[in-house]
């Protein structure tokens, strides 16, 4: 595979490695990994004290304490669970349009989101959507070669069929309330199908990241003459007059359409970043991801 | 409406054409883009802010169709008719003086013209058109034509007179013409009101204004103080103070203001005017809507340069008769004083009861019963009266102008023959009493048979007539009548004795000869300078000298007055007349502003 269609680097790894994913919510799973958890576990960060109970380990018991009070309390510490990071690529038409890509940069994105999830011992997925369907692209990464051949499936994917990302969200299995992270990397070209797609994941209790990737041909389209637009995705057509006024109204279609997401996403506490899939993905990944707070 | 050519709607089928290519224009370039979600609520938001968003797309394509229905529509030429179509119009066209004046944009006449233009335009096939000129005579300058170009022509070569307009005789000449095809319309084209006749015979009335004030008359005249002169002015719309200036041989001599009352002539008088002033000229410093009555010329008459030698042993009734109708020097002399070398001095020379030993040649000649025979007559015995009775011929009737020659009883007169082309004015039963004959010089000579104080003539009020009747016929002026003319009158001008050529000058300054021919047309206001080479025969060889004579010509006072159209003056608009309006210069103009906002459509998508 050519370096240019690679979608990692070496070096871009070595970068991530002095990085790690934030996640605010506590997690609640039951196996052991490195994030913080609701329950109360063996680490070695204080939680609270606990009378003794009999049936309880005497080893915790806190002796201090008794020489105190003259009671027996037992120590209690914070657990650490593994998070689930689901990272899910809208793999329909539309992301088949950029140079390079949205669907390349939604890969580099992926990529770079589940090498860092795996780095911090989160059970990672990476989930495509298309047809109001999806299709697990990884198993749950857990060794550094699995990593790479996820990469590998990841560079082959390609994207067909049109976006219903509320359908496609809702028929996959295993995503348990507060069990973990979803990372949706999406245009979420439509109406409402997207709404509906971040709802059932906030009713889910996953802490939802929403990557809006357009392209360069969707945020200032050189278009001009009469045009049948054709959609990538369902065989419809719209007849426009491609004039600087027509180009005008469609830039405050765009920004009212970002609006509206933005402003959805602040409403219900989702991390929102914006790309064009001109950018470079690293920039995007370093320093507007990290402006949110989710890579630090 | 209908369409004068109605060939022209095939253009019409053009539109399908357009339709089609349309059609087939109609296949937009294929974008594929990610999605059309943004791009169906940039439509919205289109539509929303642009209403009329489809129409917009196709605005090219509406104007196109639009400009091609116009352009078939002016090809086809549709014309709004009245409420009758016809199959010819007979325009009759007033020229007559007042059609001269100027209260709309031009001439009224102009403006007569310019509408018949557009009625020959508006002319469909196998439509005809006739134009008939009214002035004094009336004559169709175009027939029953279909010839746009040869009606236009004729439209444009006819000319206003300053004469009248024989209306009448114009829509009787129509009215014949209109025989040959009834469905035909006549239009006069007047600055007179008259009623419409009937629903084929319509009276546009082309004025606007009457206000017009005119000078009438003029008359000049010596008196005791010297050479006078009586002008007649008359405002003829409104009351109005004007300015009148009286010029003598072109030079301003004096002016009066004056205020004239609406319809009131007024006289004006000038006293003391130059003695040697061959031409008096009044007029109006202050232009109106007719300004060619606006100043009259008249010829001062110079009578007293003429002298008459009345040859008698009395001469009584002669000289009082004489002094009675004209203001010529007379002379007087026994037949024994008579010198006949002397006779070029006189104009005019009566021998009474006498018979010079020569006949003058040189001068008019009177011989009142001649004691002698003179040359072609031979008298007779006498006979004895009775009353008289008037000849034949030109001589016959300028003689008893005024005169009733049965009131006039001889008691004796001489029997007279005469050989040669001698006419005879007067008979007494069936004997001539008095002859007439031009000699070789152009001279009159006029032998009496009787005796002046055998007849009753002196007695009788038509004495002085008749001897005014012979001397304007032995000494005749250059032309008739005392100086001013109307417009349209036709003047005899009378070759003096010795006259080898006459020349007029006519007022626009233009010099014509007449030849054989002696009658001279007024056919504009102004002065005629009439001037005559005269050669005499003298002792010393030939003598050459001019003689001239002023006739002045006004338009009639009945295009001054525009009394007949009195009655209009509050109804100051032009009748306009609904004729065919021809829209193919609308539906061109409408071409073009849809072709220039075509081109502004095209370029603003492009």
């Amino acid at each position: 595979m050519s370096n240019e269609n690679r979608i990692f680097d070496d070096a871009f790894l070595k970068r991530l490695d002095s990085l790690s994913l934030r996640f605010t919510k506590a997690v609640n799973t039951s196996y052991t990994g490195g994030r913080r958890s609701k329950a109360l576990g063996s680490t070695v960060e204080f939680s609270n004290f606990r009378e003794y109970n009999q049936g309880d380990d005497f080893r915790r018991i806190d002796w201090n304490a008794y020489a105190r009070f003259e009671k027996f309390f037992i120590k209690l510490f914070l657990d650490e669970k593994q998070l689930n990071v689901r990272i899910f690529i809208d793999l329909s038409a539309s992301m088949d349009f950029g140079e390079p890509t949205k669907l390349t940069a939604a890969k580099k994105l992926a990529a770079a989101f589940a090498y860092l999830a795996f780095r911090a011992r989160d059970k990672v997925e990476i989930i495509g959507l298309s047809d109001g369907g999806s299709e697990a692209i990884s198993g749950s990464v857990t060794t550094l070669q699995g990593f790479y051949r996820t990469l590998e499936v990841l560079e082959n994917t390609e994207a067909h069929g049109d976006t219903r990302l509320d359908s496609s969200l809702r028929g996959i299995k295993g995503i348990h309330p507060g069990d973990g992270a979803a990372i949706l990397i999406s245009d979420l070209m439509s109406d409402e199908e997207y709404k509906k797609a971040l709802d059932y994941l906030l009713f889910m209790r996953q802490e939802v990241i929403v990557i809006h990737l357009l392209c360069p041909e969707e945020i200032d389209p050189q278009l001009e003459g009469m045009l049948r637009l054709e959609d990538s995705e369902k065989n419809t057509f719209c007849e426009i007059n491609a004039t600087q006024e027509t180009l005008s109204y469609y830039q405050k279609a765009l920004e009212e359409f970002r609006n509206q997401i933005k402003s959805l996403c602040m409403s219900r506490g989702i991390t929102l970043i914006c790309a064009s899939s001109d950018e470079d993905m690293e920039n995007v990944l370093i320093e507007r991801a990290g402006n949110t707070g989710l890579i630090g | 409406m209908k369409f004068l050519n109605p060939w022209g709607l095939l253009a019409l089928s053009a539109i399908p054409v357009l339709i089609v290519l349309y059609i087939l224009k109609q296949k937009h370039k294929v974008q594929k883009v990610p999605s059309l979600y943004l791009w169906r609520k940039t439509r919205v938001m289109l539509e929303a802010t642009t209403p009329f968003q489809k129409l917009k797309r196709s605005l090219l394509f509406i104007l196109q169709l639009l400009s091609v229905l116009i352009l078939a529509l002016a090809i086809a030429r549709p014309v709004l008719n009245s409420t009758h179509v016809f199959d010819e119009a007979i325009v009759i066209i007033d020229a007559s003086a007042s059609m001269q004046a100027e209260d709309v944009d031009s001439t009224r006449f102009e403006r007569a013209i310019d509408e018949c233009l557009k009625i020959a335009d508006g002319l469909g096939n196998g439509k005809k058109m006739s134009v008939i000129i009214a002035k004094d005579t009336v004559f169709p300058v175009v027939s029953h034509s279909e010839s746009k170009y040869e009606i236009k022509n004729a439209l444009k070569s006819a000319k206003c007179g300053y004469g009248t307009a024989d209306i009448e005789s114009a829509v009787l000449l129509a009215d014949s013409m209109r025989s040959e095809n009834s469905n035909c319309e006549i239009r006069v084209y007047t600055d007179f009101s008259y009623d419409d006749g009937n629903s084929y015979l319509k009276y546009i009335n082309m004025s606007l204004s009457y206000d017009n004030k005119a000078v009438l008359n003029l008359k000049t005249g010596y008196a005791s103080s010297g050479l006078s002169a009586l002008s007649t002015v008359e405002s003829f719309g409104s009351d109005c103070d004007v300015t009148l200036e009286l010029l003598a041989d072109g030079l301003i001599f004096d002016a009066k203001n004056l205020s004239l009352k609406a319809g009131e002539a007024q006289n004006v008088y000038w006293y003391n005017l130059p003695e040697d002033a061959e031409l008096i000229t009044v007029r109006f410093t202050e232009d109106d809507v007719l300004n060619s009555d606006n100043s009259l010329s008249a010829a001062v008459v110079k009578d007293a340069d003429r002298s008459v030698l009345v040859v008698s042993e009395s001469g009584f009734f002669w000289e009082k008769a004489l002094s009675a109708v004209c203001s010529y020097k007379i002379y007087k002399c026994t037949p024994d004083d008579y010198d006949a070398s002397q006779i070029d001095k006189y104009d005019l020379i009566i021998f009474d009861c006498c018979t010079p030993e020569q006949i003058p040649e040189s001068c008019a000649a009177w011989l009142i019963n001649p004691s002698l025979d003179v040359p072609e007559v031979t008298f007779g015995s006498v006979i004895k009266g009775s009353t008289l009775r008037a000849g034949s011929g030109k001589f016959a009737s300028e003689l008893c102008e005024y005169v009733n020659p049965t009131s006039i009883i001889l008691s004796q007169f001489r029997e007279m023959t005469a050989d040669g082309d001698w006419m005879t004015a007067l008979y007494c039963g069936e004997y001539p009493v008095v002859f007439g004959k031009e000699n070789s010089s152009g001279l009159i000579l006029t032998v009496f048979s009787f005796d002046i104080h055998d007849s009753n003539l002196p007695l009788l009020k038509e004495f002085p007539i008749l001897i005014q009747n012979l001397l304007s016929y032995s000494l005749p002026r250059m032309a008739d009548g005392d100086g001013i003319h109307e417009c349209g009158d036709s003047v005899n001008v009378r070759i003096l004795p010795y006259s080898v050529s006459t020349e007029v000058e006519r007022p626009d300054k233009k010099t014509i000869s007449l030849g054989d021919e002696r009658m001279l047309s007024l056919d504009i206001p102004g002065v005629y300078r009439i001037t005559q080479n005269i050669e005499r025969n003298g002792d010393d060889g030939k003598k050459s000298e001019q003689t001239a004579a002023c006739l002045c010509a006004r338009i009639p006072a009945s295009e001054s007055a525009m009394e007949n159209s009195a009655a209009s003056v509050t109804d100051s608009k032009i009748s306009e007349y609904k004729g065919q309006l021809d829209l193919r210069p609308y539906l061109c103009i409408a071409l073009l502003c849809l072709l220039a906002a075509e081109w502004w459509v095209y370029n603003r998508e492009s």
